[in-house]
């Protein structure tokens, strides 16, 4: 009874412990390294941009609804920059635009001949009796050289092949509003994220409409909750499974409470460590690490499955079990990676207080569990070191020689893709997967490189190459660009409006107020990314340019990149400085491949520290040997089936062939370490197993990819490690 | 149906530009501008946008704040609704050569006055601080 109330006190102080102090991050520069650039795509400009569509064939309807969520948004804290429509610029913002046309978009010496002023003269001339004429027409009337009517059409251009009706965006194809927001400049969080796409098409199922709601950051949320929803449903069937399994072989709630209560233990011990050794713990760390401590559950059952007067010995088993997977996994805090030396300490010390603590509460008195005839899985395998020695080999040179399968996990849920494709079809979306970024010491540099760029990026769209793109740099020319204007002085300028006025049958002696005008125009301040953050009309495209890489960073948004091998060839033979092209789906996959390998360099080193360990603590290296090829015969063996099932390994599958291995090191400690008990040990061994089975086989099951990829893993691993150690190479060893 | 002519002076113009045509009332309340010289050009004005249709086809402008007290006495006009002008102006009536003049005063708004003689509505002025000012005879679609 002292022992049960101490492990409660424990558990309760464990718990209480990490609930107020586990600080759960999901940074990918833990997992990737911080020097990926790739990683952390979500917390750029574009990351977290957001398009909305409001999808219904009656245009008024869905109409009314996008004004309605973009007014709603336009309140929430989430959101930096909403519009569904086009705004009208203020006077304000007319005023500010007209003062610094030359700065935006000065005009060429072509711009400033008598011919070519009075033709624009003639034009503005025209437009005060049309519509827009109410508004620019007497703008347009004081600027002959064209420069205001070519800043209004550059900022004004919706671009993205999207219409306007009714003051609200369209589709192209005519079947949905659009609305464009900007999520807020704050971190990631799945949750808040998730909850907007939730409230957005919320919102627009009132009205018994559809919204579709893509964005790096949404989809992403998305998938996490997708993911989430498929866990909960997973272990809560795998929970009940198993529970009602412990129920049937265990037949007493106190020997299932044996069972549950050195995992709980572990899991709550394990995440103080981490918190106590990283300051925080890392989600990965939590989710995987978790799943691994599943593993922990086997050791009450190991020992409840042995009579009492053998469990001395199956005790110290246990532990030595434990310790040599907490060694192999301890070997990732190696792997320079914190996420995963995260999961090192995790699984470590869970499965060491697990055992400890099993230890501690299974004591000769509790009754052992009704045994399950699974001795007669005991089999007789001629050859078994060699043939263990072959699948080793095998299984592991395939897994290093292929390339990592981590693609399936980098591909869109169907649904995401449904969406995706929709969306296309309303407009022209910039490249998701292709990104062109722009750095440079100061914004300055950044438009400089950019001026450099553009001609570049033109010949691109006029070959064809690429649709088109969007970058301040179109706008903005840098300062040192804007301080250098070719212009004449305003005496000059004067005689050729005047000439210009005569042309075009007008009042000669307006020349002397065009001239107030151009001279204003030119003495006016230079612009900076800054003062275009504060309009309307320009800050979505200021807000692009932004702190970050080596200083100042834009990325170039590209529309249409149907050629990027091509592309490529482009940039580097015009090799501006500071600008590089990225194939994200490629870094991604090659950031995967580079963590694949690091983590199988530092699990090869664990195995071989642990096997030593065990080989040391046994005192029986030769049966520490056998254990090892077994382990790596059932392992290869696994490897070869996924890749033959499923294809390349993926990193998380990987991953789970560690847990694979903690099980197998476990089966092969009882099964060729426990003496003469090798009939129980065989018995304890397949309750395991088919506990294990249940909780992983249903996951194999899940919607989530990552989930029915471990799952799928430990399931036939689990099958490999108890057929491999079931096995025995000499006949007569194989009870009857 | 009203029936106008526009005549449009800016200080860059000889002579005042003129366009004709005529003012209605759609069914959703938008004021309709249908011109019909020098160009053919029907305009829709809403609350907060107007639809173009002309020679270079549909299309839809946002109006700008500075523009909407236009619209407003403009579609109050159209109606014969004193009421509307009313409540959004501070009116001011005085004698003018031709008759009665009565300004229409709006914080930020252009300086609108509508020109009449008796109980007939002969003009309305937008006279905009700098630009060019309009003057809408009505009835005089010729």
């Amino acid at each position: 009874m002292t022992r049960w109330l101490l492990a409660w006190a424990l558990l309760a102080g464990l718990v209480v412990g990490a609930v107020l102090t586990v600080e759960p991050r999901s940074d990918a520069a833990s997992i990737f390294g911080a020097e990926r650039s790739g990683a952390d795509l979500l917390d750029t400009v574009e990351g977290r941009g957001l398009t909305i569509a409001i999808v219904s064939p009656d245009r008024a309807a869905r109409n009314q609804v996008a004004l309605e969520i973009a007014e709603a948004l336009r309140n929430d804290p989430m959101i930096a920059d909403v519009a569904a429509g086009p705004a009208a610029p203020s006077a304000e913002v007319l005023d500010w635009l007209w003062q610094h046309r030359f700065r935006l978009t000065p005009p060429g010496a072509e711009d400033l001949t008598p011919d070519a002023m009075a033709a624009r003269l003639l034009d503005a001339q025209a437009a005060l009796t049309r519509a827009e004429g109410l508004v620019i027409a007497p703008y347009l009337l004081r600027d002959p050289t064209g420069s205001f009517q070519r800043l209004l059409s550059k900022l004004s251009s919706p671009g993205q092949g999207v219409q306007q009706s009714g003051g609200v965006w369209q589709a192209r194809d005519g079947s949905a509003a659009l609305i464009f927001a900007r999520l807020a400049d704050r971190p990631y969080d799945i949750a808040a994220t998730g909850d907007l796409t939730v409230r957005i098409r919320g919102m627009a199922a009132q009205s018994d409409l559809r919204a579709i709601v893509i964005g790096p950051r949404a989809v992403a949320a998305d998938i996490s909750r997708q993911t989430e929803r498929a866990a909960v449903w997973a272990s809560g069937l795998a929970g009940a499974l198993l529970l009602g399994w412990l129920c049937l072989v265990l037949r007493r709630p106190q020997a299932v409470l044996v069972c549950l209560l050195p995992l709980a233990i572990g899991f709550a011990a394990a995440a103080l460590t981490v918190q106590l050794a990283f300051s925080s713990v890392h989600v990965l760390a939590l989710g995987f690490g978790g799943a691994l401590m599943g593993l922990a559950i086997d050791y009450p059952l190991h020992l409840l499955s042995h009579p009492r007067e053998v469990r001395q010995r199956a005790r110290r088993l246990v532990l030595l079990g434990a310790g040599t997977t907490a060694i192999a996994f301890l070997s990732l805090t190696g792997a320079g990676l914190p996420a995963f030396a995260e999961i090192g300490v995790f699984v470590a010390t869970g499965l060491l207080s697990a055992a400890l603590t099993t230890r501690l509460l299974l004591s000769d008195t509790v009754a052992p569990v009704r045994p399950l005839r699974f001795e007669r899985l005991l089999w007789h395998l001629p050859y078994k070191p060699l043939l263990a020695a072959i699948l080793a080999g095998l299984g592991i040179s395939l897994v290093v020689t292929f390339e990592t399968g981590d693609d399936r996990l980098v591909a869109l849920p169907g649904a995401v893709e449904d969406d995706l494709h929709a969306l296309r079809s309303m407009l022209t979306l910039p490249s998701g997967r292709y990104r062109l970024t722009v750095e440079g010491a100061s914004a300055e540099e950044v438009l400089q490189r950019q001026r450099a760029l553009l001609p570049v990026l033109d010949q691109m769209r006029v070959d064809e190459v690429i649709g088109g793109f969007q970058m301040l740099g179109q706008v903005l020319a840098p300062v040192s660009q804007q301080q250098d204007l070719a212009l004449p002085d305003r005496g000059t300028f004067v005689a050729i409006a005047e000439q210009a006025l005569r042309n075009a049958d007008m009042a000669p002696d307006f020349a002397e107020a065009l001239g107030a005008d151009y001279l204003a125009a030119i003495q006016a301040p230079v612009v900076v990314p800054d003062d275009l953050r504060q309009l309307g009309v320009t800050r979505g495209l200021a807000a692009r340019l932004g702190p970050g890489g080596a200083g100042w960073i834009e990325a170039v948004a590209l529309y249409d990149t149907a050629l990027p091998d091509k592309l490529a060839n482009y940039l580097a033979e015009a090799s501006v400085p500071g600008v590089s092209f990225l194939d994200t789906r490629q870094s991604l996959s090659s950031d995967l491949a580079e963590l694949k390998a690091r983590v199988l360099q530092w699990l090869a080193i664990g195995a071989v520290l642990a096997f030593g360990f065990l080989a040391l603590v046994s005192a029986r290296p030769r049966d520490s040997i056998a254990i090892a090829l077994s382990c790596a015969g059932a392992l290869g063996l696994t490897m070869l089936v996924l890749l033959i099932a499923t294809g390349p390994l993926g990193v998380f599958q990987i991953m789970a062939l560690i847990l694979v291995v903690g099980i197998g090191v476990d089966y092969g400690i009882f099964l060729t370490l426990g003496g003469e008990e090798r009939v129980d040990a065989a018995r304890s061994c397949g309750l395991c197993a088919v506990s294990t089975l249940l909780a992983f086989g249903v996951m194999a099951f899940s919607s989530a990819p990552v989930l029915a990829e471990i799952g799928l893993t430990v399931s036939l691993g689990v099958i490999a490690m108890l057929g491999l150690h079931l096995a025995h190479p000499r006949l007569g060893s194989v009870p009857r | 149906m009203i029936a106008y002519r526009e005549e449009i002076f800016h200080p860059g113009l000889l002579t005042p530009v003129i366009a004709t045509g005529l003012l209605r009332e759609a069914r959703n309340g938008w004021l309709v501008r249908e011109q019909t010289t020098p160009v053919v050009e029907t305009t829709r004005l809403g609350e907060t946008f107007l639809s173009v249709e002309g020679a270079a086809g549909p299309n839809l402008l946002p109006i700008p704040d500075s523009l909407r007290p236009t619209i407003t006495a403009m579609r109050a006009l159209v109606r014969g609704d004193t009421l509307a002008l009313r409540k959004a102006f501070a009116l001011e009536l005085s004698d003018a050569p031709e008759g009665w003049r009565l300004d229409l005063t709006q914080p930020g708004a252009d300086r609108l006055a509508i020109l009449g003689c008796g109980d007939v509505v002969r003009a309305f002025e937008i006279a905009p601080v700098e630009g060019a000012r309009r003057v809408l005879h009505f009835g005089d679609a010729g």
